[in-house]
């Protein structure tokens, strides 16, 4: 009983990482119908500013959760404004190149940004301070801290509000507008170029989201901390669905599952790997548009 | 009578490469007239919109929305001023209900903010109450309100089509587009969609531009048509005058001799 309930927490915990990881990934996908490869390196970047913010502001204040709030708003800053730079230099110059240019680009611009990480701040491995409280409670006969329910409800907060942002607001529709359509949304009075530029900040703020819980939940981490999370967040976004918001949220806690269950079931703890391409393929080869993903139309 | 122009075309060329998809076309819309163009395929009719809608920049030539220079103006700017447009293959947010779909065309008119949204403060909701309003105002007269909240890509061909219509008008304008509305209607449809375009001109006093291969349509509700061949400006004027225009006559029948 205790490890199960211990092993639905990891999984949750887990699951919600990737499922914010995935979902502003396919935030820029499903708007702009960019694959951004350089969002690994905006997940990077977003580390290493809520390290140096919070290391800096447990000198001057107190309360673990003020620094946690305030280096969180730091970090979505200038994420996003890092965000908005790459879209401006590496994909609005391309708008009318091939596809092939834009990945090729954005693979670069990636680079570029890791690159910068690590003359910056160096190759040395750091640790994330811990910005939620360590407190211990007791569920169901186990211990459990803190910090693995405030990453679970921060995750499921973030998704709510984006839905809200998403279905509501007048961005929120105008986004879903010209994911479906960008010519017409144009013809229909929507500024296009201005959502595409708002949803690589969407993109960004939930990077810097899923960071700071990332960090909570590892505290190590080094310059190419981006790498495996944007592979991993692509083929949960692609196992979804890619451009599918519910589809990103599902992947997510589907490769969490994985992650969690195939250790316990398989020899080899690195098997996990295997388990989640094996599904991946399964599924692409059944659907090929991901699990809640929808064909995409192309008319001129 | 009010002559007063509303859209100027002055020497507009559109070349794509060694292609002149329109030559050096000249052309004046009095306020409040139903306007036809009709030619052969590929005579830069479609093109004709796209210049004036921005979706192109024309290679030479000037375009003007009453005293106000279109040329260089994005598509977003120049819908929100006034000019309004359907497609020719149905361009509807196919996954958006019928409802929606006019809502996302109203947005560019709103005023709230973000902050508005999450309070479901007062303005938010009356903003809400207004669009639902005048999007459903729109639908019932055009007699689409049975389909208000069914998915637009799940329509048949004809109301999708009107639905394109009730689309364009969720923008507001002053000008309307109509990019072959009738295409893949029957005879008793066309009937009825001329009858409707009359209504709309009507109803929300606008000046109507339609682009058409059905001559029924074009022949017996545009006061003024332009015809064009190969992106040239063959002949304008009301459709008593092309019927019996020699040049016209010689460009959809042949030679005569």
């Amino acid at each position: 009983m205790n490890t199960f309930v211990q092993q639905i927490i990891n999984f949750l915990q887990l699951g919600s990482i990737y499922a914010l990881c995935a979902l502003s990934f396919t935030m820029v996908y499903g708007v702009a119908r960019l694959v951004n490869f350089a969002h690994g390196s905006i997940f990077g970047v977003s580390m290493y500013v809520l390290f140096f913010a919070s290391t800096y502001l447990f000198n001057v204040i107190e309360s673990t959760w003020l620094v946690y709030v305030i280096s969180l708003v730091i970090s979505c800053i200038v994420t996003s404004l890092i965000a908005l730079l790459l879209e401006r230099v590496a994909y609005t110059p391309l708008r009318n190149a091939p596809k092939v240019a834009v990945v090729v680009s954005s693979v670069g611009a990636g680079m570029v940004i890791e690159y910068l990480i690590l003359n910056i701040a160096g190759s040395k491995a750091l640790r994330m301070p811990s910005l939620i409280p360590n407190i211990k409670f007791d569920l169901l006969g186990v211990s459990v801290p803190l910090y693995k329910f405030m990453i679970i409800i921060i995750a499921i907060i973030t998704m709510v509000v984006l839905n809200i942002v998403i279905k509501k607001t007048k961005l929120g529709i105008a986004m879903r507008a010209v994911s479906q359509d960008r010519v017409a949304a144009g013809f229909m009075g929507i500024q296009t170029s201005k959502v595409v530029s708002a949803s690589f900040v969407f993109g960004a703020i939930i990077a810097a989201v899923a960071a700071s819980l990332y960090g909570t939940a590892y505290s190590i981490f080094a310059y190419d901390v981006g790498e495996s999370i944007i592979w991993w967040s692509f083929i949960a976004a692609v196992l979804g669905g890619i451009g599918s918001i519910n589809g990103a949220v599902l992947g997510g806690y589907i490769i969490g599952a994985i992650s969690v269950l195939a250790p316990i079931i398989l020899p080899v703890s690195s098997y996990k790997d295997i388990v989640a391409f094996a599904v991946l393929i399964i599924v692409l080869l059944v659907k090929p548009t991901g699990l809640l993903g929808k064909k995409g139309i192309e008319k001129i | 009578m009010d002559t007063e122009k509303i859209i100027s075309l002055k020497n507009v060329c559109m070349y794509f490469g060694g292609i002149k998809a329109i030559d050096d076309v000249t052309f004046d819309i009095d306020k409040g007239r139903l306007f036809g163009i009709i030619g052969p395929n590929g005579a830069g009719k479609t093109t004709i919109f796209n210049v004036i809608t921005g979706m192109y920049i024309p290679t030479s030539g000037e375009i003007y929305y009453r005293d106000q220079q279109l040329n260089r103006l994005m598509p977003h700017t120049i819908t929100g001023n006034g000019i309004a447009r359907t497609f020719q293959n149905i361009r509807l947010f196919e996954d958006q209900t019928v409802l929606d779909n006019l809502k996302i065309a109203n947005f560019s008119h709103t005023k709230y903010g973000l902050l508005d949204v999450f309070l479901q403060s007062r303005k938010f909701k009356q903003e809400e109450e207004r669009i639902e309003e005048t999007s459903m105002e729109i639908l019932k007269f055009l007699k689409l309100e049975r389909l208000a909240n069914k998915r637009a890509g799940s329509l048949p061909y004809g109301e999708q089509r009107r639905v394109e219509i009730a689309r364009a008008l969720s923008c507001n304008p002053e000008v309307l587009l109509l990019d072959e509305p009738a295409a893949g209607m029957n005879p008793a449809e066309i009937r009825d969609l001329n009858q409707l375009i009359l209504n709309i001109r009507d109803h929300y006093d606008l000046t109507i531009m339609v682009v058409e291969h059905q001559m029924r349509l074009v022949m017996e509700i545009c006061e003024e048509i332009l015809v064009l061949n190969f992106g040239k400006k063959l002949a304008i004027g009301q459709p008593e005058q092309l019927k019996t225009n020699p040049v016209v006559l010689e460009a959809y029948l042949g030679k005569t001799s």
